[in-house]
């Protein structure tokens, strides 16, 4: 697993905030941020393509147009780490990432 | 969006009572005749989704307007151009300039606000680019407290940035909107020059004179100090041809002073074959000429042959070239459009080594000059045969059209020596694969044929995208190189020292390369206010309850449409989104972000919150209820970054204060404990 990517309508608001979020619950899971490690991004739904990363986090509301692309984290609250964390961390187990 | 010039041009074509040639267009509006066909397709496309009649064409004529179309023009563009339309910020700070170098009366933030009818940050903003802008002409921006701000500087250089100003912005002061000057004189004084080149049997170019015209009357009206000339200075102008007739008709109308700046750019426009009128300073000439031709060579990697002859004819140029940008005379180049179209490539080159040149000489260069240097170039790497071209780029996304348009801004910000060619979707793409070097995708490309040239990066370039980008496209000279000499360096340390100290230096070498790509993302990342700056005490609204989110999103957009940083149709886009998409704006429980994208009509960056105090369901069939709608105006993808970061913080770690604040200062004391 190598890259995680956050998703929005317009790709400039709330993805952007998941964005730092993940970067700052995979360090707190220890999991290295950046070149050739884990790499985080975020865009826009329209900018979205299968297989476009191996996992895209979004809101609740996105989930349906979202699925498509592949492995997907839905987040009820983007504002809440707690919810981000355990969820992440779940996956990450699964992929023995962590 | 139309801008000025389509408006422009619509108020001539909609007050002539003949048809106007697309000639005659360029000439009153003053900008090239293609940029007049692509007016015109705006204009058209405008119009056809207003349901108006198109601009006809007639073969031989010209151009003319339905009069319907005219009525519906006339009565309110010629007067109401400054209500229809908003200038860019370019046009500001030039209008802004000028009104301050004519100095009737010092001006306050105040006065450009309801000049332009903008908010009072974006003044603030445009001061802050004005002094840099001028600083560099060696023009300094004062304020004097309860008169407000005006331009200090010495006459020279005063007049000629107003000159350059005048000759590069013609169709921003050919209504006299401003009161720059009277248009009598300026009739009177076109009348003059026509006699004077009867006189002298020449004839000078009709866009020069205007502008020179236009600048006499600003001069009279505005009671300008003159230049006084040096005495050597004065006596070259007093034996030219020029003299005795500038003075046979201006003497009535202007003092000596200004009849030696008026010779001095009639002179000027012959200054070819004249050369009375040449710096004589050697040195400083050589050093410039030297300047230049590294600056070309360093920024083309071009390894000239015949660097003398071509450093004897920029010398040349740049004799009499000095004396121009000294006076801000102009000098037409009638290729000039030609050339910026031909030699693109080269033209760019020299635009920036002549931005580089300006802060040398304290003086502005114009595209006319620009278009000679790059000639002088052009026809060097032509007699040595060498071809100076980009590598040409293709892109490809799933659409052909959003994704790319954005990784286009960032590929063109990031990578100035490669032309894109075109942006086209997958099915596209070997239409024309063969004539370009390289493809850049956002989707995965199956075709063998083309796998060597092609590069498959995010949508929104990311750290790897762009260091790998980087190094191909920017180092691929230097590039083999320096991964040789790393690897020499950490064998040769390895061996005689040890495997320890070899791997530190690696990591430095490694370090220090990785901060030369970071350095373009720094560019980037300017300028981006706190989140204090932007949700300010007037965009925080507070309402007991609305009557459905539609109420929501306008009234917590209501503050960014008033002052014109949104227009109406981002809050329908917002709206249409919401059908399409479901209420995904809802990004937590109780918080909406209502935003769309830069292109649904933004114009600069601006937030705004609505409080409710009854909560209200954003969705139809499900539970997604909402007590503070936030709205962002983003105009770009970055400028908003850091104040959302901050109101991202501030949602996370302080839920359950925000949802508590009953008044505007609550809020904003939160909001002000996050902006750090």
């Amino acid at each position: 697993m190598k890259k995680i990517i956050a998703i929005c309508g317009s790709g400039l608001g709330s993805s952007f905030m998941v964005e730092m979020n993940i970067k700052n619950t995979l360090k707190e899971l220890g999991v290295a941020v950046g070149l050739g490690d884990m790499e985080v991004d975020h865009m826009d739904l329209g900018s979205a393509y299968p297989g476009v990363a191996d996992l895209i986090v979004c809101g609740k509301d996105l989930e349906d147009n979202v699925e498509r692309f592949g492995e997907t984290l839905v987040l009820n609250n983007i504002f809440d780490k707690a919810e981000l964390k355990t969820k992440l961390e779940t996956v990450l187990k699964e992929k023995g990432v962590i | 969006m139309l801008d000025y010039k389509d408006y422009y041009m619509l108020s001539l074509l909609s007050h002539s009572y003949q048809p106007l040639s697309v000639d005659d267009l360029s000439r009153m509006v003053g900008v090239s005749r293609r940029s007049i066909y692509y007016s015109l397709n705006k204009i058209n496309d405008f119009l056809e989704s207003h349901d108006i009649p198109k601009i006809e064409n007639h073969r031989d004529e010209g151009l003319s307007l339905f009069d319907d179309t005219k009525s519906f023009f006339k009565y309110d563009m010629h007067q109401d151009l400054s209500e229809v339309y908003v200038y860019t910020q370019k046009e500001r700070i030039a209008i802004e300039i000028v009104l301050f170098l004519i100095n009737q009366k010092q001006l306050g933030i105040i006065d450009f606000e309801e000049l332009f009818l903008v908010s009072r940050n974006t003044v603030l903003s445009d001061m802050k680019e004005l002094r840099k802008e001028i600083i560099r002409f060696h023009l300094t921006l004062e304020y004097d407290n309860g008169n407000g701000y005006y331009i200090a500087g010495s006459p020279i250089r005063t007049r000629s940035v107003l000159l350059y100003i005048y000759s590069s912005y013609t169709y921003l002061f050919k209504i006299n909107r401003f009161d720059l000057y009277d248009e009598e004189l300026v009739d009177t004084v076109l009348m003059k020059f026509k006699e004077i080149e009867e006189a002298l049997s020449v004839s000078y170019v009709i866009e020069t004179k205007e502008t020179l015209a236009k600048m006499l009357a600003t001069v009279k009206k505005n009671t300008l100090n003159p230049i006084i000339f040096q005495e050597e200075d004065k006596k070259i102008l007093e034996e030219s041809l020029e003299f005795m007739i500038v003075k046979q008709f201006f003497s009535d109308l202007f003092d000596v002073e200004e009849i030696h700046y008026i010779t001095l750019h009639l002179m000027g426009l012959r200054v070819h074959t004249s050369h009375e009128l040449e710096s004589q300073d050697d040195a400083y000439i050589k050093k410039l000429v030297n300047f230049m031709v590294k600056r070309f060579k360093d920024l083309t990697l071009i390894d000239l042959q015949d660097e003398q002859v071509l450093c004897e004819g920029l010398y040349f140029h740049m004799k009499s070239a000095l004396i121009r940008y000294k006076y801000g005379i102009i000098y037409e180049n009638e290729l000039k459009e030609d050339l910026k179209e031909q030699y693109k490539a080269i033209y760019q080159i020299s635009e920036r080594i002549a931005k580089e040149m300006e802060d040398m000489i304290g003086h502005p260069i114009n595209e006319n000059d620009i278009a000679y240097m790059a000639m002088h170039f052009g026809a060097h790497l032509k007699r040595e045969r060498s071809e100076l071209t980009f590598p040409k780029v293709l892109l490809v996304c799933l659409n052909g059209v959003a994704t790319s348009k954005m990784l286009r801004k960032e590929l063109e910000f990031l990578l100035e020596h490669i032309e894109i060619i075109d942006a086209v979707s997958l099915d596209e793409v070997e239409v024309y694969a063969d004539q370009v070097d390289y493809i850049i995708t956002t989707i995965p490309l199956d075709l063998k044929d083309y796998e060597q040239k092609t590069i498959f990066v995010s949508p929104l370039l990311t750290s790897i995208d762009r260091d790998r980008l980087y190094k191909i496209f920017n180092n691929v000279h230097q590039g083999m190189e320096f991964e040789v000499l790393k690897k020499n360096i950490v064998e040769k340390l390895e061996k005689n020292y040890s495997h320890e100290l070899a791997k530190d230096v690696w990591h430095i070498i490694e370090k220090e390369f990785q901060k030369k790509s970071n350095k373009l993302q720094f560019v980037r990342g300017k300028d981006q206010p706190m989140l204090n700056e932007v949700i300010t005490e007037d965009k925080i609204l507070f309402k007991d309850h609305v009557k459905d989110y539609k109420e929501a999103i306008y009234e917590s957009g209501k503050p960014l449409l008033d002052e014109g940083i949104i227009e109406e149709r981002y809050l329908e886009k917002v709206i249409s989104n919401i059908h399409e998409m479901g209420p995904y704006i809802v990004v937590a429980p109780n918080i909406a972000i209502s935003h769309a994208r830069p292109e649904d009509g933004v114009h600069e960056l601006g937030m705004s919150m609505l409080m409710l105090n009854e909560a209200v369901n954003f969705s139809e069939d499900k539970d997604r209820y909402v007590k503070l709608v936030v709205t962002l105006a983003a105009p770009d993808e970055e400028s908003h970054l850091k104040a959302l970061g901050q109101l991202s913080e501030l949602f996370m770690n302080s839920m359950e204060e925000i949802m508590n604040c009953k008044t505007k200062d609550d809020v904003l004391k939160l909001i002000n404990q996050y902006s750090i």
